[in-house]
């Protein structure tokens, strides 16, 4: 699957060549890698796949592409909620309530002997 | 709407399309999944399969006691368990379970083995 | 003299519980003088964390999971997760096993939007048109649970191909089930040409081009509204061999997706004629290793309601590593919050919501 690499500070710039060219935002997959975060942003553009992947540490703040794509903002707070990911602007409570086990989709820490 | 007037009008003069279930019952079509069975206990070797391949985790394998489970509230009918035995010990068959009042489990026990024939007696030595 | 602006809005609940709803949706109306300004979203009524219960499971046995996501369309989720899984082990599966995935799914196309219509007419007060559709359903229902064994959990699908055949016989009867619903949907054509139900669709909730492609919108959602995107056109599984293409509609209202989604039922129709015409003999399904080895792909396939999205990562055991799913209503979420916003009345608000074809359960997974 390609991937261009992205970073906090060149997110929003590709957002913006994406919407140009008249790109739809898909989804933004998250993933636990271990020791730290990855977001992998898919978008469609005519029906072929563009992907942006970004890893970020677990307590790094990433800027939020939903003041560019407003239909990422619901992605963004879901996960905000499983994967305790911080991103600007965006609060969790979405799919979880208060009394819900917290940031369930984390892997468990490996025991270091 | 005239073609909705003329399918209201029939109707009003063709018996119901609903089955007052539960008095009457629809015969299920053959080839469906309705329920899973140990259709021939007696070739099973207890070698959990079955159990282990479940994706709701409904079987109950007990070689001690030579008797099998099935939880009928667990059961997905998805069939790994038919297509995975290597005795072909289980089958699925169209009619579903029966609803139950309280938790309990299907039991299927392997019928005791009839006792091996003794062997035939030997004519008695006579000395001369 | 300084000028207050003064906020007139109060706040109605679009509550869960809603007759016309299918499923749990919560919205958050803000009304000035009957007129609905804003509305947000609130979900989490049926969230099961079905996400993380895809790394629990080995992943052979995990299309008995996916296909519980969701009822009406449980067939394309298990399409996408074995394509998902497939191309991360490089396996490509026998053509009688892609003809017979694509007949499935058009079945299952076919029941869920003759579902949508009955649900339609419910929405706007058409209670015999609803018990019609569904009776003409039961035919669809009682043919899928001939061809696979179960009305709603068609475990047809496995990693490698498909488990069960389609006989000569049964494909006969599937053949004759065409004609006969062919008959049945011109028999009740009465809702794309009613003028009540033209009064209460046209107009109402209109989701410009520009909007559609900004927000989001997948699916009959975004077809309507004059963009002609439709992932069958990638030609996986066995759409390559077949000829169609798109239906769109330039109205941009509820009436367009009716209109398409009326007219994606004879497409289904035609789809599944071709395909029989078409069947090749052999083989239905090829072995699998019994670990997925590390990598990771996105697989992309045409659900009834748009795109649905499945991303699959493995990592070596028989474990995968991460299954991300995301469903059409998803995506069509945020559409729906544009086109309330747009000052509708408040009895519009149903058919709105409705006309975007609501799976919630999907939705939270």
């Amino acid at each position: 699957m390609d991937s261009i690499a992205v970073t906090k500070e060149t997110l929003i710039t590709e957002a913006k060549a994406l919407l140009g060219k008249e790109a739809r935002f898909a989804i933004a997959t998250c993933v636990d890698l271990g020791d730290k975060l990855e977001m992998i942003y898919h978008f469609d553009d005519h029906l072929k796949l563009v992907n942006l992947r970004l890893h970020f540490g677990y307590d790094e703040t990433i800027p939020s592409i939903s003041g560019i794509y407003p239909a990422a903002r619901l992605i963004e707070m879901e996960v905000t909620d499983l994967f305790g990911a911080k991103i600007e602007g965006i609060q969790g409570g979405f799919l979880l309530s208060e009394d819900s086990p917290k940031m369930p989709m984390r892997k468990p820490k490996k025991e270091v002997k | 709407m005239p073609g909705m007037n003329k399918i209201v009008l029939s109707n009003l003069f063709k018996k119901p399309a609903t089955r007052r279930y539960p008095f009457e019952k629809r015969t299920p079509f053959e080839g469906g999944r309705g329920r899973m069975v140990f259709a021939r206990m007696e070739d099973c070797i207890f070698c959990n399969i079955c159990a282990r391949n479940c994706p709701s985790k409904a079987i109950m394998i007990d070689k001690a006691s030579k008797t099998n489970t099935v939880d009928s509230l667990r059961c997905v009918l998805c069939g790994y368990c038919a297509d995975t035995c290597p005795k072909y010990v289980i089958d699925m068959v169209p009619q579903h379970y029966e609803p139950i009042y309280t938790h309990s489990v299907i039991a299927f026990k392997q019928p005791e083995k009839p006792p091996a024939p003794l062997p035939p007696k030997e004519p008695e030595k006579t000395t001369a | 003299m300084h000028d207050e602006v003064v906020d007139r809005s109060s706040s109605i609940t679009f509550g869960p519980q809603h007759p016309v709803f299918p499923e749990p949706i919560q919205f958050k109306l803000k009304v000035v003088d009957e007129r609905v300004v804003g509305a947000t979203p609130v979900l989490g009524y049926v969230h099961r964390g079905i996400e993380k219960a895809f790394e629990l499971n080995d992943y052979k046995v995990n299309p008995a999971l996916s296909a519980k996501i969701c009822g009406i369309c449980s067939s394309p989720h298990t399409t996408a997760y074995c394509r998902g899984v497939e191309a991360v082990l490089g396996i490509d599966i026998p053509p009688r096993a892609k003809y017979l995935r694509l007949i499935l799914n058009e079945l299952n196309r076919l029941h869920s939007h003759v579902l949508w219509f009955g649900l339609l007419g419910d929405a706007v007060g058409f209670e015999s048109y609803f018990m019609q559709t569904w009776n003409y359903r039961e035919k669809i229902m009682d043919m899928l649970e001939r061809m696979s064994g179960h009305r709603v959990y068609y475990a047809f699908n496995a990693v490698g191909g498909v488990r069960r055949d389609l006989s000569p016989a049964l494909a006969k009867e599937v053949e004759g089930l065409m004609g006969k619903l062919e008959e049945d949907f011109s028999s009740i054509e009465d809702v794309v040409k009613d003028y009540s139900v033209k009064k209460r669709t046209q107009k109402v909730g209109v989701l410009t081009t520009k909007e559609a492609k900004v927000t989001g919108a997948v699916g009959p959602t975004l077809r309507a509204s004059d963009v002609a995107a439709d992932l069958r056109m990638t030609g996986y599984d066995a759409y390559a061999d077949v000829k169609f293409s798109p239906i769109t509609a330039t109205s941009c209202d509820t009436y367009g997706r009716a209109v398409v989604r009326w007219k994606e039922l004879s497409q289904s129709i035609d789809l599944i004629r071709q395909a029989l015409s078409k069947l090749p003999a052999g083989e239905i399904s090829v072995k699998v290793p019994p670990v997925v080895k590390p990598g990771e792909c996105v697989s992309r396939v045409e659900a009834p309601r748009g795109e649905l999205f499945y991303y699959v990562k493995g990592n070596g055991t028989k474990n995968l590593e991460r299954c991300k799913v995301r469903t059409p209503t998803f995506a069509n979420v945020w559409p729906a919050v544009a086109m309330l916003s747009k000052g509708c009345e408040i009895a519009d608000v149903a058919v709105i919501v409705l006309s975007i074809d609501p799976c919630i359960s999907c939705t939270e997974r």
